[in-house]
């Protein structure tokens, strides 16, 4: 640096000047510019993909429902299937070599393309309300029908490849252990907070409460879900059921929510509680009606974010709660569906049937719910800023 | 700012999808009648006949087992359902090992399995199957053959539409000793057909399961001597990847060149995969019917539990078939349940029941052992 200032030139002042850097300095801070935006790019890349991809899939089933069947010609002697003409009229019988087939619901394939007849009928599906479309030429693709049967009918008895029926029972399930998880966990996580930041700060006690929120906060769900399994089950004899995967999620919500709830009372100043004890009011109105709704909205983002957390955790309703795809009502005996259930149980369909798009439209959902209840929290917490002026 | 932004988009992208989803409702031809109605040509309404029969105690039912039933349940249960509406019926397919537990331990009102409850304590247990069973219903368990499922041999290989393989050489590619599908062995069965230089991926169920029990059996039966272990529920060759189900195993032959497995017909049917012939046997539902009719009742009361043959069978038989069971208590469930459970089985052993199962890769069960099958249900208090 010394032997450069010793023979100023021009240039070499122009070279120090740090807000327009020239030659090497110049690349390589263009360089490391560049680098920070294709890494930002690529770290886009997943997240964006894995979005596009589950409302692709999965919002088309919320909003709509393929027909029962669709009517293509199919070339008998190498299972082709054939333009619709070649079958002549679409209710009469088709010429020798071809065959009419009634596809169950779901994706149909092109004109010149093998086609799979498992599951599909020669005979016209009969039943009190079938709706068959004929399907269009083009490519893969899917006929739909506006529908709302996915937030209003649970799946009920509907077979993989059959279009009928909804998601209620996966919805309805989802929300009971999230609110019964709720009901259990804020409570116990809003007191925990408060003993640590209003009666044990800097206390022994206080130190080891918080070490041990720590280490739950680290704790894998399917371990959480085995302990509450060995304790229900197999120690109290009791049944797999909602209030059991319940409890479980509770677990991993406790922590989180007693985390964030610390944080917003310790944010609350002294001076506040000070003035309230100078007024003669006892520590715990203090707490009450002082310290708890200043922090009001920062706590409550913290609790629909521990909400969001749990909802989509599957290990423990894989292991304490059996699948069911109708409605039961009763969170303490039986099983029960729920959206991540719901994705695992149906997995295994084929994929050119419709319930194979039923997993895509619980993932879509799942993702909604989240989603929404992320918005809210932002709104809660914007909220309690704006009275804060 | 920017957050407020990005909602906005999210919620673009959102409508913009439900927009083309709605888009492509475009195209299609409505048949030529109404299509909510049905055409002249399929005027033969068998809905109403049918109903005649049933009596829809409704209520609920749960069961638990196969997954070689799946399908055949999935059908019964929304066709049941469908006539006797309000009835609520679960079956949930975590492989019959499964079932059968949970059957024991009462969660469940019946099991579906593959293969007969065991009458002989396994290692380490004081009681069969048969009896705990029978402890849980404080009566005996029954076994009800209700649908006929073979065993595909499916493949995956490029270019090859028929291939035939029997149960000698089946053991000895589980067993590992033929390891390429260009081996001698297997083109000595198949005279003028070119098999690939390719090795072989086997694939086998890693869970518990009456399919691998009765595949097993057929290839001790069948492959003289040269598959040695005992037929169990668990797999026993050396070779192979193991998957947990059904599905999973037909997927990964899908997925790989040169895969090689055995599964329920319809696994192989839905992903339109290679089924090998078996010594020359085609796997047709009417070779399976002609295997059932030489199958043996060797249960007693009620129960109806058959002893399959898988050698000496009559020309074009197809011999490695699974016949699936109900386990059901012969009484000791509670009276809507018994009601239930009565005239739900009684609808999947009946003509429009059994009528159904074909389309979806299952077998029939031959009209004597129907009127057994009814006898038995009958029976059921």
């Amino acid at each position: 640096m010394s032997a450069a200032t010793a023979t100023t030139t021009k240039t070499d002042i122009d070279d120090l000047l740090l807000a327009k850097p020239k030659g090497r300095r110049a690349f390589v801070d263009n360089l490391m510019r560049g680098l920070v935006w294709v890494a930002a790019a690529l770290a886009l890349i997943p997240l964006v993909w894995i979005l596009l991809t589950v409302i692709i899939k999965g919002a088309p089933l919320t909003v709509a429902v393929p027909p029962d069947y669709t009517q293509i010609c199919v070339a008998t002697a190498d299972s082709t299937r054939a333009p619709t003409s070649a079958c002549g009229e679409l209710t009469g019988t088709p010429p020798d070599g071809y065959k009419w087939y009634w596809v169950p619901g779901g994706r149909h394939d092109a004109v010149g393309t093998t086609f799979n007849p498992y599951g599909s009928q020669t005979t016209f599906p009969t039943g009190e309300d079938v709706r068959v479309r004929a399907a269009s030429s083009d490519g893969k693709a899917w006929i739909l029908l506006p529908s709302l049967q996915w937030w209003t009918e649970p799946l009920g008895s509907s077979v993989d490849f059959s279009p009928r029926g909804g998601a209620l029972q996966a919805i309805y399930g989802s929300v009971v252990i999230t609110l019964l998880c709720t009901v259990v966990a804020v409570p116990l996580a809003m007191l925990g907070a408060i003993f640590l930041v209003e009666y044990a700060r800097g206390t022994r006690l206080g130190r080891a409460v918080s070490f041990c929120v720590d280490i739950l906060t680290g704790i894998p769900s399917i371990v959480a879900a085995l302990f509450i399994y060995a304790l229900f089950v197999t120690i109290l004899g009791g049944q797999r059921s909602a209030f059991a995967t319940a409890i479980a999620l509770a677990m991993l919500m406790l922590p989180t929510v007693l985390r964030s709830t610390e944080e917003m009372l310790k944010l609350v100043p002294d001076s506040l509680r000070e003035a309230s004890y100078a007024l003669g009011v006892p520590r715990w109105k203090t707490i009450l009606s002082v310290v708890l709704p200043t922090a009001r909205s920062g706590i409550i983002t913290g609790v629909i974010l521990g909400i969001a957390r749990v909802m989509g955790e599957t290990a423990p309703l894989l292991i304490l709660v059996g699948y069911a795809t109708n409605m039961y009502f009763d969170p303490f005996n039986g099983s029960m569906g729920s959206l991540p259930t719901m994705i695992n149980a149906h997995r295994t369909t084929a994929t050119q049937f419709a319930g194979y798009d039923r997993v895509w439209g619980a993932a879509f959902t799942l993702i909604l719910i989240v989603m929404l209840l992320n918005l809210l929290a932002r709104g809660i917490a914007r909220a309690g800023r704006l009275k804060e002026k | 700012m920017l957050k407020n932004r990005m909602t906005k988009l999210a919620a673009l992208v959102a409508l913009g999808t439900l927009g083309l989803a709605g888009c492509s409702a475009g195209t299609p031809v409505e048949p030529g009648a109404p299509s909510d109605t049905t055409p002249a040509g399929g005027g033969e309404s068998t809905a109403p006949a049918a109903a005649g029969g049933l009596e829809c105690p409704g209520g609920e039912l749960v069961g638990s087992g196969s997954s070689a039933q799946k399908s055949a349940l999935q059908t019964m249960i929304k066709a049941y359902t469908e006539q006797c509406g309000g009835t609520k019926i679960e079956y949930a397919s975590p492989g019959s090992g499964d079932g059968i537990k949970s059957f024991i331990a009462k969660q469940v009102d019946w099991a579906g399995s593959d293969s007969a409850l065991k009458t002989e304590a396994k290692d380490g247990e004081d009681q069969s199957e048969a009896e705990q069973a029978a402890e849980r219903c404080d009566a005996p368990a029954w076994n009800l053959p209700m649908v006929v499922g073979p065993v595909a041999f499916a493949y995956n290989l490029e270019g090859v539409t028929d291939l035939n393989l029997d149960a000698e050489v089946i053991s000895k590619i589980f067993l590992g000793e033929i390891t390429n599908w260009n081996d001698e062995a297997i083109a000595a069965l198949n005279e003028g057909t070119t098999l690939p230089d390719q090795a072989i991926s086997v694939f086998f169920r890693s869970k518990e399961s009456g399919t691998t029990e009765n595949m097993t059996k057929y290839l001790q039966a069948a492959s003289n001597g040269a598959w040695t272990a005992e037929p169990s529920k668990a797999w026993s060759g050396t070779v192979g990847e193991g998957k947990a189900e059904t599905a999973d195993v037909a997927d990964a032959v899908q997925g790989t060149a040169g895969g090689f497995s055995y599964m329920e017909w319809g696994a192989a049917l839905e992903r339109s995969l290679g089924v090998a012939s078996l010594a020359g046997a085609q796997l047709t539902s009417e070779g399976v019917g002609l295997a059932v009719d030489a199958a043996e009742i060797v249960g007693t009361d009620g129960d109806l539990s058959l002893s399959v043959k898988y050698d000496g069978l009559p020309e074009g038989a197809y011999p490695a078939i699974l016949v699936t069971y109900e386990i059901v208590c012969s009484e000791g469930l509670d009276a809507g349940k018994t009601a239930l459970l009565k005239d739900f089985l009684s609808y999947f052993a009946g003509e429009e029941g059994q009528g159904q199962l074909e389309a979806i890769g299952y077998a029939p069960l031959p009209e004597g052992m129907i009127a057994k099958v009814q006898d038995s249900i009958d029976k059921i208090k």
